[in-house]
C-alpha cells in the first residue's frame, strides 16, 4: 500500500515523463524497428529542437504568470528576416543580430504595453499574434525565402550535430539561470504572488519586460532554428505553434498560473510531443488524426498531475 | 430545568495530514455541544481549532472518531451536506464572489427559491428577500445591489454573517470573527449571537480574545496541539488567565509586552514632514527615533494604514517629504524602500507578506536576496543557513525550512513574515497588525522579536486596532482621527481613555 502510493505519487509528479516512457515502449514495440533505431530518433530529436528553445522561453513567460500566443507568428517573422538579410547580405552575424533585434524590439513593445498599460499578456500576445504575421506576410510578399544549403545558416543552425549542440547548450544555460540566478528566482517569485513580490522589493515591472525580452532572444534563435532546418523562411510557417509550446510547457508540469515549474520538465514536453508525433506518422495516422491524439494527451495528463484540493475552484 | 439536548457531539477527533497531526484526540476525548449554548474553542494556532471547523463543514474528512449530530451519527462528505443538515459558519476570511451583488452573494447557491416560471432569476424578489435580511440584523447600511467589492473589510464580514444568519442554523461555527471589526460591530455581533442561543441554536465560538470568550461562552474546550486539553463551565471560579494558562501550558499572565527600558532610544531615524495623500492622510509630521517604538492608533479608515504603505512607498504620496537619518529621501517603490533600509510587514500577511506556495527559505530570502547572492548568482546553501538560523532564533514552528508557509499555522507564518525584514537588516521597520489572528503564546514572541529589534536600535512603526498592545509596546503614540495626528502622548501619559478619545 506504501510502496503503492510512492509509486502513483512518483508517477503524478512527473506525469510527462511517465507518458514519455509509455510511449516510447508503445512505439518500440509496435513500428518494427521503424521507430527505435538511431536515424529515427536522431530526426525526432532534431525537429524538436525549434520547439524545446522556443518552449525554454515560454517556460519563463508562464513561469511568471504571463502566457505567450505570440510565438508562432514571431519564429515565422523570424525565420523570413534571416533568410532574407543573409541572402542580401550573405553576413552572418549581420543577419542573426538583425533578426535578434527585430525580435527583441516586437517582444519589448509587448512588455513595455504590458506592464505601463496594464493590458494582460494573454491580449497583448494575441494582438501582436495578429501584427507579427502581418509583418511577415508584407515582408516576404506571401512567398517563401530559400535558405541556401550550402550557406552558414544551414551548417550551423540546421544540421547534426550542430543543430542539436546548439539546442542542448540552450537548455542547459536556461536551466543554470533558472535555478541559480536572481533572474530566474526573481521570475518565480513574480509568478508565485506578484503582490508579494512587489512588497518584497522586487522590481516587478522590469522583471516582466526583462522576462519578455528573455524570451524574445529564444524566440528570435527558435526562429533561426526552424528555418535552417526546414530550408526555408516561410510567412507560412508557425501556425497553431503557440499551442505547441504551452502543451510542451505545461506538460513539463509547469502551472499554467505561474510560479510552479521550470525548463527540466519542458524538456520532457518537448520531447513527449516530439516522438508523439514521430510515432503516430510511423502508425499512418492522418494529420487530423495526430492533432487529436495531441489534444487528448495534454488534457489527460494535466488532468492526472495537478493537485486540487477539494472544494478547489479551477480556472 | 430541563436538560439541554446535546446538538453536537465530537469524539476522538483524529486528522492527520502528511508530516502533521493537526487533530488527535484521545479515543475517548469528547466535546458535547448542547443547544443554546455558545461554546468557546479556544488555542493556540495550530491547536485544531480551524481543523475542527473543517471536519465540520465537511471541507475536510477525518482520519478517526465519531460526530453525532442531534443523536444521530454524522459524517458530511462535503459543504453542502454540512449545510443541509444545518449547520452554517462564519469563516475567518470571508469567502465571496467579488464581482457579484450582496444579494447574489447571500444567496450564493440558492438561486433556485427566486427563479420564474421561465427559470430566470426573479432579481426584484431577490434583491428584496437580500434587504430584508440585512434589515434583520441591521445592516441596513449595506444595500443589496452593492458590489462586494466596494465594500470595506467590515461590511463584507457583515454580509457573510447575515448570509450565516439568514439561513437560520441549528449549529453555528464562528470562527474568530470580532478580530477584523470594530467595537460597535463586535458589539452587533454579540447581540446577534445571544438571540441566536436564546432561540436554540447550538453556537460553537472561536476566538483568540480570551476576553471575549469569557464574557460571551457558556462553556469552553480548550485544545493545544491538536489535543483536547480540557473542559471548562466559564463561571466566576474560572478566571480567563486559567483558560490563558491552559491553552499555552505555561504561564504567562504577566510580561506579555515589554519592558520599561528605555534606554536604547537614539537619534532622529525617520522623519515626515507635511506628508499628504489625499483622501487618506494630511499633513502628517511625526518623527521616530532609532530604537523606538511608535505607534499609532486610529480607528478603520483614520488613514494610518495608508500612512504605512506611503512609507515604504507602495502607496503614493501628493505632498511633503519624508526624511530618513537627517536626509530627505524619495520613496516611490517599495524596492526604493528597502534599499533605504526600510522594511514593511503587511497586515494581511497571506496576500501581501507571504508567498503561501513556497517554503520558508524562499520566503526569508525574497528581501533579502542582495545578502544571498553575488553578481546575480544565489548560494542556495546561505539561503538555507539564514532560514534555519531565523527558524531556530524565532521558534517558528515547521517541519524543516523546506515546508510550504501554508502548512503553518498564523503565528508561524507571522515569524516567516517578520524574519523576511530581520534577516535583511531593516534599520526601520513598519509594522501593521503583527498579532492579528495570532494566538497567545505566539503574540509574546512576536512582541519579543519587536523588543529586540528595538533593543538593537532599529526604529519601529507600530499600526494597531489592539489599544492594550499600542499600550503595551510602544514609547509613544500618535492618534489619527480622519486622516491627521490628532493627538501625540509618551509612554508614561497614555491610557486607553485618553487615545480612544482623541480616536473617535
Amino acid at each position: 500500500m506504501e510502496n503503492k502510493n510512492v509509486v502513483t505519487g512518483f508517477i503524478k509528479k512527473n506525469i510527462s515523463l511517465a507518458a514519455f516512457v509509455i510511449l516510447f515502449i508503445l512505439f518500440s514495440f509496435s513500428t518494427a524497428g521503424k521507430f527505435l533505431n538511431v536515424s529515427n530518433l536522431l530526426s525526432v530529436l532534431t525537429s524538436s529542437t525549434d520547439l524545446l528553445i522556443c518552449a525554454l522561453g515560454g517556460t519563463f513567460i508562464i513561469l511568471m504568470g504571463s502566457i505567450d500566443l505570440s510565438v508562432g507568428s514571431m519564429i515565422s517573422l523570424c525565420g523570413v528576416i534571416v533568410a532574407k538579410i543573409y541572402l542580401s547580405t550573405n553576413n552572418l552575424l549581420v543577419a542573426l543580430l538583425a533578426t535578434v533585434a527585430v525580435s527583441l524590439v516586437c517582444y519589448l513593445f509587448m512588455g513595455i504595453i504590458h506592464v505601463r498599460l496594464k493590458v494582460p499578456t494573454f491580449i497583448v500576445t494575441l494582438g501582436m499574434l495578429s501584427i507579427a504575421r502581418a509583418l511577415v506576410t508584407m515582408i516576404s510578399g506571401g512567398s517563401i525565402t530559400m535558405v541556401d544549403y550550402n550557406g552558414a545558416i544551414k551548417q550551423v543552425f540546421g544540421l547534426r550535430p550542430w543543430i542539436l549542440i546548439i539546442a542542448i547548450a540552450a537548455f542547459v544555460i536556461v536551466f543554470i539561470i533558472e535555478r541559480f540566478t536572481l533572474f530566474g528566482r526573481y521570475t518565480r517569485l513574480v509568478g508565485g504572488e506578484e503582490n508579494v513580490a512587489r512588497l518584497s522589493g522586487i522590481n516587478v515591472r522590469k522583471q516582466k519586460v526583462l522576462v519578455f525580452l528573455f524570451a524574445g532572444v529564444l524566440t528570435a534563435l527558435g526562429g533561426i532554428v526552424m528555418a535552417a532546418r526546414i530550408g526555408s523562411g516561410s510567412p507560412s510557417v508557425g501556425v497553431g505553434y503557440e499551442l505547441d509550446v504551452i502543451t510542451a510547457v505545461v506538460l513539463g508540469g509547469t502551472s499554467q498560473t505561474g510560479g510552479v515549474g521550470g525548463v527540466r520538465g519542458t524538456l520532457i514536453g518537448v520531447l513527449t510531443i516530439g516522438i508523439l508525433a514521430n510515432g503516430l506518422v510511423l502508425w499512418g495516422m492522418p494529420s487530423e488524426v495526430q492533432l487529436l491524439i495531441k489534444g487528448l494527451v495534454v488534457i489527460f495528463a494535466v488532468a492526472v498531475s495537478t493537485e486540487r484540493k477539494p472544494n478547489m475552484i479551477v480556472r | 430545568m430541563a436538560e439541554k439536548r446535546n446538538a453536537v457531539v465530537l469524539r476522538g477527533i483524529k486528522k492527520y495530514f502528511p508530516g502533521t497531526k493537526a487533530l488527535d484526540w484521545g479515543d475517548d476525548d469528547t466535546i458535547e455541544i448542547k443547544e443554546g449554548e455558545i461554546h468557546g474553542l479556544v488555542g493556540e494556532n495550530g491547536a485544531g481549532k480551524s481543523t475542527t471547523f473543517q471536519i465540520l463543514m465537511g471541507i475536510y474528512d477525518k482520519t478517526d472518531g465519531e460526530m453525532e449530530l442531534f443523536g444521530e451519527p454524522y459524517n458530511p462528505k462535503n459543504v453542502h451536506d454540512a449545510e443541509s443538515a444545518g449547520l452554517a459558519i462564519i469563516m475567518q476570511q470571508p469567502n465571496f464572489a467579488n464581482n457579484l451583488t450582496v444579494a447574489e452573494n447571500i444567496f450564493l447557491g440558492q438561486d433556485k427559491r427566486f427563479t420564474n416560471k421561465a427559470g430566470l432569476i426573479d432579481w426584484k424578489k431577490q434583491y428584496a428577500a437580500a434587504e430584508e435580511i440585512l434589515h434583520r440584523f441591521k445592516y441596513d447600511h449595506i444595500k443589496p445591489t452593492d458590489l462586494l467589492s466596494d465594500l470595506g473589510f467590515e461590511e463584507t464580514k457583515q454580509v457573510e454573517i447575515a448570509r450565516a444568519l439568514s439561513t437560520n442554523p441549528k449549529v453555528l461555527l464562528v470562527d474568530e470573527t470580532s478580530a477584523a471589526i470594530s467595537k460597535s460591530s463586535v458589539e452587533n455581533l454579540y447581540q446577534l449571537l445571544r438571540e441566536q442561543r436564546d432561540n436554540g441554536c447550538a453556537i460553537i465560538y472561536i476566538s483568540h480574545f480570551i476576553e471575549e470568550v469569557y464574557d460571551l461562552c457558556d462553556r469552553v474546550s480548550i485544545l493545544r496541539d491538536g489535543k483536547l486539553i480540557t473542559k471548562m463551565e466559564v463561571n466566576e471560579s474560572v478566571s480567563p488567565d486559567l483558560i490563558i494558562q491552559n491553552m499555552v501550558g505555561r504561564d504567562v499572565s504577566d510580561a506579555i509586552y515589554r519592558s520599561e527600558d528605555n534606554s536604547s532610544i537614539g537619534d532622529v531615524l525617520l522623519e515626515t514632514k507635511g506628508l499628504t495623500r489625499a483622501g487618506e492622510f494630511e499633513d502628517i509630521n511625526i518623527q521616530i527615533h532609532a530604537g523606538e517604538v511608535v505607534g499609532i492608533a486610529g480607528i478603520g479608515g483614520c488613514g494610518s494604514e495608508s500612512f504605512g504603505k506611503a512609507l515604504f512607498g507602495y502607496d503614493q504620496t501628493e505632498r511633503g517629504e519624508i526624511y530618513f537619518k537627517g536626509k530627505p529621501v524619495k520613496v516611490h517603490s517599495p524596492l526604493e524602500a528597502m534599499q533605504n533600509g526600510i522594511g514593511y510587514i503587511p497586515k494581511d500577511r497571506d496576500k501581501e507578506g507571504l508567498f503561501l506556495i513556497y517554503d520558508s527559505t524562499m520566503n526569508i530570502s525574497a528581501s533579502n536576496m542582495k545578502n544571498v547572492s553575488k553578481h546575480a548568482v544565489i548560494n542556495h546553501k546561505k539561503e538555507k543557513e539564514i532560514a534555519v538560523e531565523s527558524i531556530k532564533k524565532f521558534l517558528i514552528k515547521t517541519p524543516s525550512e523546506a515546508t510550504p508557509v501554508s502548512d503553518l499555522s498564523g503565528g508561524n507564518r507571522q515569524k516567516v513574515a517578520i524574519s523576511k525584514w530581520v534577516v535583511n537588516e531593516s534599520e526601520f521597520l513598519i509594522v501593521n497588525s503583527p498579532t492579528r489572528g495570532v494566538d497567545v503564546g505566539a503574540k509574546y514572541e512576536i512582541y519579543k522579536i519587536l523588543e529586540d529589534l528595538k533593543n538593537q536600535g532599529k526604529g519601529i512603526l507600530l499600526i494597531s486596532d489592539e489599544l492594550p498592545e499600542l499600550i503595551g509596546m510602544s514609547d509613544r503614540v500618535y492618534c489619527f482621527r480622519r486622516g491627521k495626528v490628532s493627538g501625540e502622548f509618551s509612554r508614561d501619559t497614555f491610557t486607553e481613555e485618553r487615545l480612544a478619545v482623541q480616536m473617535v
